[in-house]
């Protein structure tokens, strides 16, 4: 009885002890310790850095959850106008915020990976396409079935190279995401993720070996203007997404001279890869004139491409004295209607137009020219008609007057 | 007769037209303590009840020295009857005001330690205010004093 009797006394003792541990705590303090323990808990979310590292986050959570419940009520009048359940219901939202970045970030990490994998097979079969089409153009001897194999070749190279341009784009623009791009000044963290995709995904190497492939594939084939739209479109969207990139990743290699090196060679690539749009169009146009036997002087822009033109316009108007007719007519029509006016002006001015590689007022001067031409090879015979017009007034005059005698002699008969 | 009677209406109607308007079951406790920083200037501000005073006054009834409120905080409450409590870190007393036109007006002094209190800390216990220092020791305080010495 008496031992039953000191246990209860020491029950006892523990529980005012207890009780009157738990009264002397200051409320403020509490509200102050719940403040603080949510500031850390949002800073831990912000700092994550890893899936592990939230669900961390996610426990403590619902630590300070069931360690303030009980203050739920002195929180929500002494928070005002905050409450206890808003504010870690903040915090859960800030978490499942977080955990949604994480998880687009996890989502790049394996499509980038995916993407890199997509390029290495791709470029390998771009090598192989590339490699038949020089053996082919070696071998090429006009004949249909040699004709069809080498488009068949030149239009599989070109989607091969246009889905690998696509996902070297992809790679790159991944690289950054756009929350990213928009801080002005990349945090160290940001810069060593940056640097270990570049150099994990050869990123620099892909964009080098994009570029000099699409210009080797201008040089290989001769294209149509819609075919030069069609890459140009392509280049202008790879250069802007490079324009975007580019230059945070100059930030980021700003103390590795070699990247920096790698970096300003790729923007000499991209303005490289625009001439040889150019270089290509004046070489198909030159293409189109010679194969309709009409051979021009070299030409690489506007100026020397008019001056080309009216070049031979003036020596084969210099020949038509000399020349037979039949053949001075012949060059003529191969120039004028058989190449300018069914090929380069309707499918070729406009692109150069557009593109501003040719003005207006040039190609209105070689039409003129094109027409003084013209006129040298059919002289106008305006005499000719006038005479013929006297001969037919002089002949309508002597006919009514007949038809007028003819008239009074049958009243006279009459009468 | 009559002319009494009209005088005691009369009365009446005069003493229900100047009577104040009074509402009952005013609750003025603030939920929590507010521990607030003394500026250079010897004044606290309390943002959340928009209250600003000087302490000079409080600092010197204290310490006998108005210059002592340099680097003090003072931990403030007001109870449900809308008395302030008012004391700081090695104060030996805790001052009850009530609000005045534009002043706050010394109610009551309760005497705690002779020695000063430490780390004091308010709590609001509904019908009283509860006063702790560094040693969980807890005083329940009324305007009136500590309750169960009065």
């Amino acid at each position: 009885m008496k031992k039953r009797n000191f246990k209860s006394y020491i029950f006892y003792l523990l529980l005012i002890g207890l009780s009157s541990f738990t009264a002397a705590q200051s409320d403020y303090a509490t509200v102050q310790k719940f403040k603080k323990e949510c500031v850390e808990i949002e800073q831990q979310i912000k700092e994550a850095n890893s899936v592990d590292e939230m669900n961390l986050i996610l426990e403590n959570i619902e630590q300070l959850r069931t360690n303030y419940s009980r203050h739920s009520e002195l929180l929500d009048k002494a928070l005002y106008p905050e409450k206890y359940d808003a504010m870690i219901g903040d915090l859960n939202i800030l978490l499942a915020l977080r955990e949604k970045d994480f998880k687009a970030v996890e989502d790049l990490k394996a499509e980038v990976s995916d993407l890199n994998n997509r390029v290495d097979t791709l470029s390998i079969i771009n090598n192989e396409l590339q490699s038949s089409l020089e053996e082919i153009q070696l071998l090429f001897d006009k004949t249909s079935r040699e004709t069809a194999s080498l488009n068949s070749i030149i239009s599989e190279l070109k989607i091969a190279l246009h889905k690998r341009d696509v996902l070297v784009m992809n790679m790159v623009d991944s690289l950054m995401p756009p929350v990213m791009r928009e801080k002005p000044m990349l945090s160290s963290e940001d810069e060593e993720q940056i640097m270990s995709d570049v150099e994990k995904d050869n990123i620099l190497v892909n964009v080098k070996k994009t570029i000099r492939d699409n210009m080797k594939y201008l040089d290989l084939t001769s294209l149509q203007p819609e075919d030069l739209t069609e890459i140009q479109e392509q280049q202008l969207e790879f250069a802007d997404t490079w324009a975007r990139i580019g230059p945070r990743l100059a930030e980021v290699y700003s103390e590795d001279k070699n990247r920096a090196k790698e970096l300003y060679e790729i923007d000499s690539l991209f303005s490289l890869w625009t001439t040889a749009i150019e270089v290509e169009a004046w070489q198909s146009i030159k293409e189109e004139f010679a194969a309709k036997g009409v051979m021009l002087d070299n030409f690489s822009d506007g100026k020397a491409f008019v001056n080309s033109i009216n070049q031979y316009i003036e020596s084969e108007k210099k020949t038509i004295e000399v020349v037979p007719e039949e053949e001075a007519k012949h060059s003529f029509e191969q120039f004028a209607d058989q190449t300018w006016k069914a090929e380069i002006e309707p499918k070729w001015t406009p692109f150069l137009i557009e593109n501003g590689m040719l003005a207006e007022n040039s190609k209105d001067a070689i039409e003129e020219n094109i027409d003084i031409w013209r006129s040298e090879i059919y002289p106008s015979k305006w005499w000719l008609w006038v005479i013929i017009s006297g001969f037919l007034f002089s002949g309508l005059v002597v006919l009514i007057r007949l038809l007028k005698n003819g008239s009074q002699y049958y009243e006279q008969v009459v009468e | 007769m009559k002319r009494s009677l009209l005088f005691i209406i009369a009365g009446l109607l005069a003493y229900s037209g100047c009577s104040s308007l009074t509402l009952q079951s005013a609750n003025f406790s603030w939920p929590v303590e507010s521990v607030l920083p003394v500026n250079s200037d010897g004044n606290v501000v309390e943002q959340r009840y928009s209250i600003e005073f000087n302490t000079l006054p409080l600092f010197f009834e204290e310490y006998q020295d108005s210059s002592a409120y340099a680097g003090k905080e003072v931990r403030l409450i007001r109870d449900q009857q809308g008395y302030y409590y008012m004391t700081a870190n090695e104060f030996k007393n805790v001052y009850v005001f009530q609000a005045g036109e534009g002043e706050l007006i010394l109610e009551n002094k309760i005497s705690i330690y002779e020695t000063g209190i430490l780390r004091p800390a308010f709590n609001q216990r509904g019908t009283y205010i509860e006063l702790i220092d560094a040693n969980n020791k807890s005083f329940s305080l009324t305007h009136n004093g500590i309750e169960g010495e009065m």
